[in-house]
């Protein structure tokens, strides 16, 4: 697992359906644990809302 | 394993809409078990790639809904390729072929079928209809195989097949009864542009007509018009799988009748997705969008649990066209102004205010404008903030 606690959680929402990925959280139903940063993400992951592709995020700044 | 002897939740249908309640009900921390029904064969893919991704060849098979191991470590038991063939609410469960499954509650997610041509314009069945993975692994053949195409409705799906197909290098010609494309879904000025669009990439429309008779080597209009064609499509929207709830008694009327977290007239039985119609302050409505179903699973799944009511945030739907890509959010109301304009590179978004507030939100190759558009639905759409949109967009 990577260095949660170090910098602070990102977070990155699918454009086509809004879904987002809270690294704190991570994405646990496709075996990507909380924590896992970002760019640690394999390329072949996907939205679990609509299925697109990890490209398809964008960085969301949230207060 | 033996669990407990409650009989937990039973879903029928492990598509966009059961899949989503199975997971949410869990994500509550739902203790008892869960059974999930489906006559497809398949592990519950996502149903949208079948006429985008996967039509064009860019994917090869639609992905999994979710992987494998999520069953086992949710301990959620997935039975595919068997059907309930009844619900027996006197009972308290449902038939399957060979055996009788036991509920406490009772999810219905049975979805939809695409609608057929009637019989009488299509009476040897040439047109062929897209709706699960079965009609997609023939669609696909079917295409690569053709050069003259029509494609009979100008909706969402209909437009996602013409613009594979046109891609593809087949002639395309789309059919549609009403005057403008995606009536549905999109506010008529964007529509006017999609339209302008793909006939500029060489697709053939006849908008206002009504097509009269199907054969094998092509279709007949009402106006007389013939148009040539080895696959003839059709794509003229979808029927609800109603069948097991009117035989078990409940209400329907294009869709299974609920309140507004999905309950049926039977307390027990719930009803969501493509199959349900949903009563909102008055109004009842049979939504048909992966958002949806996934908003309504949150619902369903907080009346089992008894916990509170999520609330209601903006839906959205998506589709991609060839090279266009249409997102919509918010409902399509006649009335309202609208306001085009042009953001980022090509693209095009569109607003549209139902007394001075911001009801809908609608982008042509504009993700990125419509991610912050969404966010204001609901608000006071103020001239000036219009003005600073327009200036903003680059
Ligand atoms: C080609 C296509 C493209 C689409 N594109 C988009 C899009 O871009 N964006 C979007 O938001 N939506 C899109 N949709 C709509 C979206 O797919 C549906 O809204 C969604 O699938 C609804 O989910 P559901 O679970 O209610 O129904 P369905 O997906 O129809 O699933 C119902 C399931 O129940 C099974 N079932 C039915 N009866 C029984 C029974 N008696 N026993 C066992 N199993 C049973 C069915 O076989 C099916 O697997 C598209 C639909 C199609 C067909
Ligand atoms: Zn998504």
């Amino acid at each position: 697992m990577s260095d949660n606690g170090e910098a602070a959680a990102r977070v990155w929402e699918c454009i086509l359906c809004g879904w987002r990925y809270d690294e704190a959280e991570g994405d646990p139903d496709s075996g990507i644990a909380p924590g896992t940063r970002w760019e640690d993400i394999p390329d072949d992951w996907f939205c679990p809302e609509c299925g697109a592709a990890k490209t398809e995020f964008d960085m969301v700044l949230v207060s | 394993m033996k669990r407990d002897r409650h009989p937990g939740v039973v879903v029928i249908g492990a598509s966009h809409a059961g899949l989503a309640v199975a997971a949410e009900l869990r994500k509550l921390e739902y203790l008892h078990p869960i059974t999930l029904i489906s006559d497809e064969v398949a592990l519950p893919y996502h149903r949208p790639h079948l006429s985008k991704e996967c039509i064009s060849g860019q994917m090869p098979v639609p992905r999994d809904l979710r992987p494998l191991g999520f069953f086992a470590e949710n301990d959620i038991d997935l039975r595919l390729n068997s059907s309930v063939v009844a619900i027996e609410r006197n009972l308290h469960q449902v038939r399957l072929s060979f055996e009788n499954l036991p509920y406490e509650n009772l999810i219905i997610a049975t979805g939809a079928d695409a609608r057929r041509l009637p019989e009488a314009i299509d009476p040897e069945g040439h047109a062929i209809t897209l709706r699960v993975r079965a009609d997609w692994e023939i669609l696909s053949v079917r295409l690569r195989r053709a050069r003259h195409i029509v494609v009979i409705g100008g909706g969402l799906i209909g437009l996602e097949v013409a613009a594979a197909a046109c891609a593809l290098g087949a002639a395309v010609t789309v059919i549609e009864a009403a005057g403008q494309l995606m009536a549905r879904s999109l506010y008529l000025p964007l529509a006017e542009e999609v339209l302008q669009r793909h006939t500029a990439n060489g697709i053939n429309f006849r908008l206002n007509a009504r097509v009269a008779s199907v054969g094998s080597s092509g279709i007949t209009l009402e106006h007389g018009e013939r148009i040539d064609a080895d696959l003839v499509v059709a794509a003229v929207g979808s029927s609800p799988r109603c069948d097991l709830a009117v035989e078990a008694g409940l209400a329907c009327s294009d869709g299974i009748e609920t309140d507004a977290q999905g309950r049926t007239a039977d307390p027990v039985i719930f009803a969501l997705g493509d199959c349900a119609r949903w009563s909102n302050s008055g109004r009842s409505e049979r939504h048909e969008s992966v958002a949806a179903s996934q908003a309504q699973a949150k619902a369903v799944a907080a009346a089992i649990t008894g916990v509170a009511a999520p609330p209601n945030v903006p839906l959205r739907l998506w589709s991609t066209q060839g090279e266009i890509r249409l997102q919509m959010s918010g409902p399509v109301k006649t009335g309202c102004k609208t306001h085009l304009e042009q953001v980022e590179e090509s693209g095009l978004l569109l607003r549209a205010v139902e007394d001075g507030r911001l009801i809908a939100v609608q982008a042509l190759d504009a993700a990125r404008s419509f991610s912050s558009a969404v966010s204001r639905i609901g608000e006071i759409e103020s001239p000036r903030d219009a003005s600073l949109i327009a200036n903003c967009s680059n």
